[in-house]
């Protein structure tokens, strides 16, 4: 009987109800907008990080992440790729054998990080050709190297030049060799940009002393977010006392660790918006209540209790509340999968060091499913409180004195 | 006289405008407080990196930051360091010899920076001595003792009193290595830095490299950042064949942060005055549909739909007035209380302590943010009129006063 009441209601009025619908599909929608930006920048800052070098996930041999020498490494075996690449997230498996080597030139030393890679597998995942300054791309045949700018120019060497490579191999051999440079790169990360020397995994292995070894498989994959199935469904198939399978969180904590930093600050830039469209809803209901005293005055007066009528209008609330979350979804989704395909562009300073950086000065939104569901919530709980607040309006009536507006 | 009737119905319904105008204080309460929290937050970081790691203002001989070259130290360092600990508006300074080079233990070998630096003065600008969180800062009776990261030592396998070698190139370009003792295990906030980075004194260092008395690098704590110009300004001039770098040069990522922060913030100050944007609006439109009558009938006895249409633009803006003034004190208010007190972010962000940074912010402003979000909400608010004050001249009169 109520619930027809106030259904019935809420159409008798349609321009009334449309108006706190609207405000409330609204509220949806900001605090949607801003959770998927804030998460889309930590998705992208993510993608950039790992497309940097390590892959979303990587596999050792177990203790080589703790202890990263020439001894924990582990024989490449065709198996264990199939047995990798048979995940359906895992796009391409990244081969790498690396170690701390000195590289010294006829004036110069300087100790850099030999990664022995394979060549087209490392294009796939981080885009090493695209990075070339001067020189040609390494086949997985040559005997040459591509070096980071920064180390040549430490090193005060060209294209064509050759540098001298010591360090530490398999079992503790001692790896000495003279390379030429076929290619330079230049890295966005100035870290990686001074200290990386890159030699084809064949070579590499010879260098070493270490014959079809590996020091690490780098995984790419689909998509991000799969990163914790793969992981765990790794771990159940592959020996783990043999081999150790790490999501790049473990392998850069403090990526994590400053998103976890940041999360407050979000938080509370949150809790500002939701004040903001709380009052919005909070205003709009007031004034509907203001508007309906005379209503309100006349159904008491013909015996509908206090708490009846209140009873009404949050059913109304209710309607109202749910009409608006659900057709809220029909403006979001479409909006944030337009600000996903074109995220918003930071501009100025900021742009240049991002992009010396490497990465894309772009904030893009994110479609993460929990974000509405949590957002709507969120919002549902908002309105209810709202409601609850501008209630006791409607205890304060006094039938007669409402009749006479 | 429209100005009068504007201001009359604004206060023929209280409850209305009163929900109008708290509308346009929160509102711009809202932006403001979101600009100033990341504002203390931004602050709050770049302190943290300023004086645990980066200092203030660097000094190094032109070439050394491109090249990093041992040769290149500051000429007459020791004296420069000197002639700028005695200036008055300094807190602290200090000098360190550096070079690249190798750790190694028996087990492992990594490539480090050798920061050799001068105990004392260090403690001072970078607090180095409350970074290490086992053993001792340099004893004065060790010998070649040497500070390494806790991360280091459990890469290499060490531990306090084990021996390790430190190889590096001399300025002829020579290998010279020298062993030294571990005196102290240290942590700081930075993962990264902590990998790459061993302390030894710069004595030490300089013997092992020959070049006694020589220093790389000037470190410079100040009093406060906006001191930072005014001193770089002054030590160039007295030491023309220097290099002085403020914070921003030398960690070009750390003013990064702080400017993509600033861009992130104008976004969410922007959802917010969306958000208010459609308050108005809809506050507006229900008090234009409520009032039909009232306004079919001021068209029939003779108002014109364009002096309507003012009037309820005017409504917004006087409403505005009044909000946007009420806004500024109440953010000034609650800025000047939590700049104070602090919002302990602890309970939000777990990690935040472990990694060494502070969890309190203490929200800050400056008055150009009150400008511009102030015209911001004005701006919103009128044009939060318009599209109501079109609905109502659009009611025809014969229908409404029927």
């Amino acid at each position: 009987m109520v619930t027809k009441l106030a259904w019935r209601n809420l159409w008798r009025n349609k321009r009334r109800t449309f108006i706190v619908i609207a405000a409330i599909m609204f509220a949806v929608l900001l605090s949607t907008v801003m959770d998927s930006l804030q998460a889309g920048v930590y998705e992208n800052n993510i993608k950039n990080m790992v497309g940097f070098y390590t892959g979303y996930a990587q596999v050792h041999q177990k203790g080589y992440w703790d202890d990263q020498i020439m001894d924990n490494t582990f024989e490449d075996v065709e198996g264990l790729k199939k047995e990798i690449l048979a995940n359906s997230h895992v796009e391409e498996v990244v081969s790498r054998l690396e170690s701390f080597t000195l590289a010294a030139s006829r004036k110069k030393t300087t100790t850099t990080q030999l990664i022995g890679f394979d060549p087209e597998a490392e294009q796939a995942l981080t885009k090493l050709k695209d990075k070339l300054i001067a020189g040609s791309y390494p086949s997985p045949e040559d005997r040459a190297l591509l070096i980071g700018e920064g180390v040549a120019t430490k090193l005060e060497l060209g294209i064509g030049d050759s540098i001298v490579l010591m360090g530490q191999g398999y079992h503790g051999v001692s790896a000495t060799g003279l390379y030429p440079i076929m290619a330079i790169a230049k890295f966005g990360s100035p870290e990686l940009n001074k200290s990386v020397i890159y030699l084809p995994l064949k070579e590499a292995q010879y260098f070493y002393g270490a014959e079809n070894r590996l020091t690490s498989y780098a995984l790419l994959l689909d998509k991000g977010s799969a990163v914790d199935e793969v992981v765990a469904d790794l771990q159940q198939r592959l020996d783990t006392h043999a081999y150790e399978v790490m999501n790049w969180n473990e392998m850069m904590p403090w990526l994590l660790q400053m998103q976890q930093a940041d999360a407050g600050g979000n938080k509370v830039m949150m809790g500002i918006l939701y004040l903001v469209i709380g009052f919005v809803i909070f205003g709009t209901l007031l004034m509907m209540i203001q508007e309906r005293q005379y209503e309100f005055g006349v159904v008491m007066a013909v015996g509908m209790k206090k708490r009846k009528v209140a009873l009404m209008t949050l059913i109304e609330m209710l309607f109202m509340t749910l009409i608006a979350i659900v057709s809220s979804f029909t403006l979001t989704i479409p909006l944030l999968w337009y600000f996903k395909e074109n995220p918003i562009q930071l501009g100025g300073e900021m742009e240049e060091v991002y992009q010396q950086y490497g990465f894309e000065a772009i904030m893009p939104a994110s479609l993460d499913p929990s974000i509405f569901y949590y957002q709507a919530i969120v919002v549902f709980v908002l309105a209810m409180l709202v409601y609850a607040f501008s209630i006791n309006k409607i205890f304060r009536i006094k039938p007669v004195e409402a009749m006479r507006h | 006289m429209l100005l009068k009737i504007a201001w009359k119905n604004i206060w023929r319904n209280r409850t209305r405008s009163l929900v109008l105008i708290a509308a346009v204080v929160l509102g711009l309460w809202g932006g403001l407080a979101m600009v100033s929290f990341s504002l203390g937050m931004m602050d709050q970081r770049a302190k943290d990196q300023i004086e645990k790691l980066i200092s203030h203002v660097q000094l190094h001989h032109p070439d050394y930051r491109d090249e990093r070259k041992v040769e290149l130290f500051i000429p007459d360092g020791l004296q420069v360091l000197n002639e700028i600990q005695q200036k008055p508006n300094i807190k602290a300074a200090t000098g360190r010899s550096l070079a690249g080079g190798m750790l190694a233990s028996p087990r492992k070998s990594i490539g480090v920076m050798i920061n050799g630096v001068m105990p004392a003065s260090e403690a001072l600008v970078t607090q180095l001595e409350g970074k290490v969180i086992e053993g001792e800062y340099f004893p004065e009776d060790a010998r070649n003792p040497i500070l390494v990261s806790e991360r280091a030592a459990k890469m290499l396998k060490i531990k306090l009193r084990s021996k390790i070698t430190l190889t590096s190139q001399n300025a002829e370009g020579e290998m010279v290595a020298s062993a030294f003792r571990v005196g102290g295990i240290f942590k700081t906030i930075d993962a990264k830095y902590d990998e790459a980075h061993v302390f030894v004194q710069a004595t030490d260092l300089q013997r092992m490299l020959g070049q006694e008395g020589q220093i790389h690098e000037i470190a410079i704590l100040l009093n406060s950042k906006e001191e930072v110009l005014p001193v770089q300004a002054e030590l160039a001039e007295a030491f023309p064949e220097v290099q002085v770098e403020t914070w921003k040069e030398v960690s070009p990522e750390l003013s990064m942060m702080a400017d993509s922060m600033d861009q992130v913030v104008w976004i969410f100050v922007g959802v917010v005055i969306i958000g208010l944007f459609f308050g108005i609006i809809n506050t507006m439109l229900m008090a234009v549909l409520e009032r039909k009558e009232e306004t079919g009938m001021l068209m029939a006895v003779g108002m014109k739909r364009a002096q309507v249409f003012k009037m309820i633009v005017l409504e917004s803006t006087l409403i505005s007035l009044i909000g946007v003034p009420l806004g500024i004190v109440l953010t000034q208010l609650t800025v000047g209380i939590m700049g104070n007190v602090g919002i302990d972010m602890s309970a939000f962000s777990e990690g935040l302590a472990q990694m060494g940074m502070s969890s309190t912010v203490y929200p800050m402003m400056e008055p150009k943010y009150y400008v511009i979000v102030a015209i911001q909400v004005f701006v919103v608010a009128i044009l939060g009129s318009i599209y109501p004050a079109f609905k109502a001249v659009g009611f025809k009169t014969q229908y409404i006063t029927r």
